[in-house]
């Protein structure tokens, strides 16, 4: 049996818990979601209560507040204040309906409370079981628990590096003997009849675990921290749990969950689920999507067909006999599913929380696949690995009114799209339509993956990203699937300004920028060689620049030659100005003649 | 023909060499549903299919055609197979496929491929209007890039992976040329003699039919040795009756020129051919009908 004596009580050989009431603690979260319970008043009986601080608060609350406990050094603390106390060892679970029903002596149980009791007993079913049965003497009312979260991300952070430190109190009491985990602790109150009413779970970003702060794998700046804690937030919502303070009500159904953790593993049924996202707008693109799934060459697959639609009246009837129109087989093992509201991204959410599989692909309505589509899917996966082939790209265009056709191919097939998955170059840019990857299942459970809703384009690039972050990812090398766009009509390619799928594209950079980068091996290599590529660049671009200056400088010469032979030239303008006067002038018209004969007689003179 | 389009009988040829089971099954599959649609509409009452088999040796067990009736049976009325026991090539197996027997519209459809639910019911449609005598199915998901009209569907010839001809009109033109066309271009040439007799060859672009094509990734489509053959021999012959040596001319000039061993065996079978007098004879009224352009007999649209 706990026993939570109060720090003072020196003569205890057990641990010192010092929980005195705070409404920011475990004891606080128990009290408010009491509160919103907003139970009628009567009773509440608080099992292993301890020198039991939140008696007080119960109280003011008008509750009738009964301690149960072991301890007579705690009950008597109780007696002392005025607070009802009984003893009572919990371990023994055939007596306890009857001593709990005992006394409560025909008074109205409003609430028992299990604070810190459940992971000190040895067996967790058995006890809960016996809890159960009590409160359904008692009359059916809620139970409160108040369980310590094993897998704080402290605690994962650390047990990574090999540390298991256990404290005299805190997430790893050396007193306890069980641990739970959300899912755990779910799995464990569905069996026993349990069903949850409400949380009020307590966070804390740092734990009591929290120790030694500079460690690598806690210290807030190092890579290797913040990658565990992306992480580990990425897996569920508990990574800052402290406690689950949560509210349950007893219920009739009992479920046996597995014994495993991974209760929420899906069970793969089958291979490969296929995710067919359509507006019902297009029948013909939509038939002729589902005949080439029809004609695959591995059958073995399942279609959710998820109709996004505002006007399901109309539509849900007209692909419902679409669909029927298919042969028995393959109709068969199509889903029709209706999806309200929300952007492109909601159906395909809606989607991965019905997979029964192990894989899951996506096809969009105006999308077409080869017969081998399926199969390179299924050939290539398992390991947990993301399977990625490699999509032909086609132009078409809707058709203008006179002409009987369903859309216009307007060009040949274009091969645009790199063989081999390259992470670094999908941080930039995609490269993989979402018809050409499927995703395991397993991988989806475990880190609870969905497509943002919040994007307007690009949900699929955006998710696989975060999925690559996170699996490995094998090609297929084959071409199994035609991307077509748009030229005209109406499809995302063509809805959407250019300008907003490049915003787009930056605010997923910047996203993704915010978080630590973990690439697979190889990457290296590839930012290796693209600092090379940037360096020649760097170079070239160094050495355009300096052919621009010396080319400045020389223009800058010729420019200074050109004014000297401006200057030239403007002399020999004055010479041949003064030339042409004195020849005009009446002087030389006059005496010219006798110049000439003069100089004449006086090279003359000079040869004689 | 009936005039009551709910007594007319549709008949699905498909001539098989060395095809796996598993795709018949997926082929009848979709048949069977697409055949259901069409029957539905009124437009047919009975769509048989009937198998013939060119391979060295059964490709498919006798009971199999029983089996796969028995398993779909809600739009076909009979499955049937013919082992041939030898390879007469796609034009001759329907040929013989098609001999004696008596209906109303016939299918000539590839084994590899599986046909929209409304592609049958698509195809009668558009072989509705009395000039139309043959309809082609729009081939998923690699359209071919032969150019039709929007409108009209009219084109140049029909692929035989999917067409639809009237009994009376392949009866008229006496099937497919055999003799000179043994895999390649006896479609186009049957197309052609279609027209030249006045009717009419349309796409019906809403009769969609998967057909199982793959492309590799640096856009080379892999093809086999024997389809080099026939098509470098069909492109000889073809240009023969339709009077255009100077194709004839310029695909052997292009043969010579080129290394590849399989071209020059072709061609070798042609100058044979020739010197035994055994090539097609000219075809009145060729140069209105045929169409070669850039390689290829129409003009594409990509």
């Amino acid at each position: 049996m706990v026993s939570m004596p109060d720090i003072a009580s020196e003569q205890s050989t057990g641990p010192h818990y010092d929980f005195s009431f705070a409404w920011n603690s475990p004891y606080g979260h128990v009290v408010e979601l009491l509160k919103r319970l907003d139970l009628e008043r009567g009773a509440i009986l608080d099992l292993g209560c301890g020198v039991s601080p939140i008696a007080g608060p119960l109280s003011e609350l008008g509750y009738d507040y009964v301690g149960v406990d072991i301890d007579r050094e705690a009950l008597e603390r109780l007696s002392q204040h005025g607070i009802e106390g009984h003893e009572l060892d919990l371990g023994q679970t055939d007596e306890l309906a009857g001593r709990l029903l005992e006394l409560a002596g025909g008074r109205r149980v409003a609430a028992v409370l299990l604070l810190d009791v459940i992971e000190h007993m040895p067996e967790t079913r058995p006890f809960l079981a016996a809890v159960r049965e009590a409160l359904e003497l008692l009359g059916r009312p809620p139970l409160l628990v108040s369980v310590p979260n094993v897998t704080h991300a402290d605690v994962a952070a650390k047990l990574i590096f090999g540390k298991w430190d256990y404290t005299p109190t805190g997430l790893l009491d050396r007193t306890h003997l069980q641990f739970f985990s959300g899912e755990r602790l779910d799995a464990e109150a569905r069996a026993c009849g349990l069903l949850e009413l409400g949380a009020h779970d307590f966070k804390l970003r740092d734990s009591d675990q929290h120790f030694p702060s500079d460690h690598p794998a806690l210290s807030a700046p190092s890579p290797i921290a913040q990658t565990i804690r992306v992480w580990r937030d990425a897996a569920d919502p508990h990574g800052e749990t402290i406690q689950f303070i949560r509210a349950f009500a007893p219920c009739d159904v009992q479920e046996q969950p597995s014994e495993t953790s991974s209760t929420n593993v899906a069970t793969g049924q089958r291979p490969l689920t296929v995710v067919v996202r359509t507006q019902g707008k297009r029948p013909t693109n939509l038939r002729e999507a589902l005949t080439c799934l029809a004609a695959q060459t591995f059958d073995d697959f399942d279609v959710l067909l998820m109709v996004h639609s505002s006007d399901p009246e109309v539509v849900l009837p007209l692909v419902t006999t679409l669909v029927e129109d298919f042969d028995q087989t393959f109709a068969s093992r199509v889903e029709i599913v209706h999806v309200a509201g929300g952007r492109r991204a909601r159906p395909l959410n809606e989607a991965l929380a019905r997979l029964h599989s192990d894989y899951v692909a996506f096809l969009d309505d105006d999308d077409m696949v080869m017969a081998n589509w399926v199969e390179s899917f299924v050939d290539a996966g398992g390991d947990g690995a993301i399977v990625r082939s490699v999509a032909a790209v086609r132009h078409v265009s809707a058709p203008l009114e006179s002409q009987r056709v369903p859309f216009v191919v307007q060009s040949s097939l274009e091969f645009r799209y790199d063989l081999d998955f390259d992470l670094v170059h999908h941080l930039w840019g995609n490269e993989t339509p979402i018809c050409t990857f499927a995703v395991p299942s397993h991988l989806i459970e475990v880190f609870d993956l969905r497509f943002d809703e919040g994007l307007p384009v690009l949900e699929d690039w955006e998710f696989l990203v975060r999925c690559a972050l996170l699996a490995p990812v094998r090609d297929t090398r084959k071409v199994t699937s035609i991307y077509q766009m748009w030229l005209a009509g109406e499809s995302s390619a063509s809805l959407h300004e250019v300008e907003l799928w490049q915003a787009t594209q930056r605010v997923l950079q910047d996203r993704t920028n915010q978080r630590p980068l973990v690439l697979p091996a190889g990457a290296s290599d590839r930012l290796v060689e693209m600092c090379e590529q940037l360096a020649e660049v760097d170079k070239v671009r160094g050495d355009v620049l300096r052919a621009r200056e010396e080319t400045q400088l020389q223009a800058e010469k010729v420019g200074e030659l050109v004014d000297e032979l401006d200057v030239v030239w403007k002399e020999l303008e004055k010479v041949r100005r003064d030339y042409t006067v004195t020849i005009n002038s009446r002087r030389w018209r006059v005496l010219g003649p006798l110049a000439r004969a003069a100089s004449i007689v006086h090279r003359l003179r000079h040869f004689l | 023909m009936p005039s009551d389009d709910s007594q007319r009988v549709l008949r699905v040829q498909t001539v098989l060499y060395r095809d796996e089971l598993k795709q018949l099954w997926r082929l009848v599959r979709g048949l069977d549903a697409a055949a259901r649609k069409v029957i539905d509409a009124g437009l047919v009452g009975r769509v048989e299919w009937v198998l013939g088999d060119s391979s060295p040796s059964p490709a498919i067990n006798a009971k199999d055609p029983q089996l796969m009736l028995a398993a779909t049976s809600t739009g076909l009325s009979d499955v049937t197979y013919e082992f041939f026991g030898a390879n007469l090539g796609s034009s001759g197996g329907q040929n013989r496929l098609a001999e004696g027997h008596s209906c109303d519209l016939l299918l000539v459809l590839n084994p590899d491929t599986y046909p929209s639910p409304t592609a049958l019911l698509e195809l009668v449609k558009a072989l509705d209007p009395p000039h139309v005598g043959i309809v082609e199915a729009r081939q998923l998901p690699l359209e071919h890039p032969r150019e039709y009209d929007l409108v009209t569907g009219e084109t140049s010839w029909a692929s035989g992976f999917c067409m639809l001809v009237r009994q009376k009109v392949f009866d008229e033109l006496g099937g497919f040329d055999d003799e000179h066309f043994l895999l390649h271009c006896d479609d186009v040439d049957f197309s052609w003699r279609a027209r030249a007799a006045g009717y009419g060859v349309v796409v019906a672009p809403y009769a969609a039919v998967f057909h199982d094509k793959r492309p590799s990734p640096n856009d080379a489509w892999p093809t086999p040795d024997h389809e080099v053959y026939h098509s470098t021999l069909g492109r000889l012959m073809l240009a023969k009756r339709w009077g255009r040596p100077d194709i004839v001319e310029e695909t052997i000039t292009l043969v010579e020129a080129d290394s590849s061993e399989v071209r020059h065996a072709a061609l070798d079978e042609f100058r044979a051919r020739s010197s035994a007098g055994r090539v097609p004879s000219l075809q009145s009224d060729s140069g209105k009908i045929a169409q070669f352009v850039d390689g290829e007999y129409a003009r594409h649209r990509f």
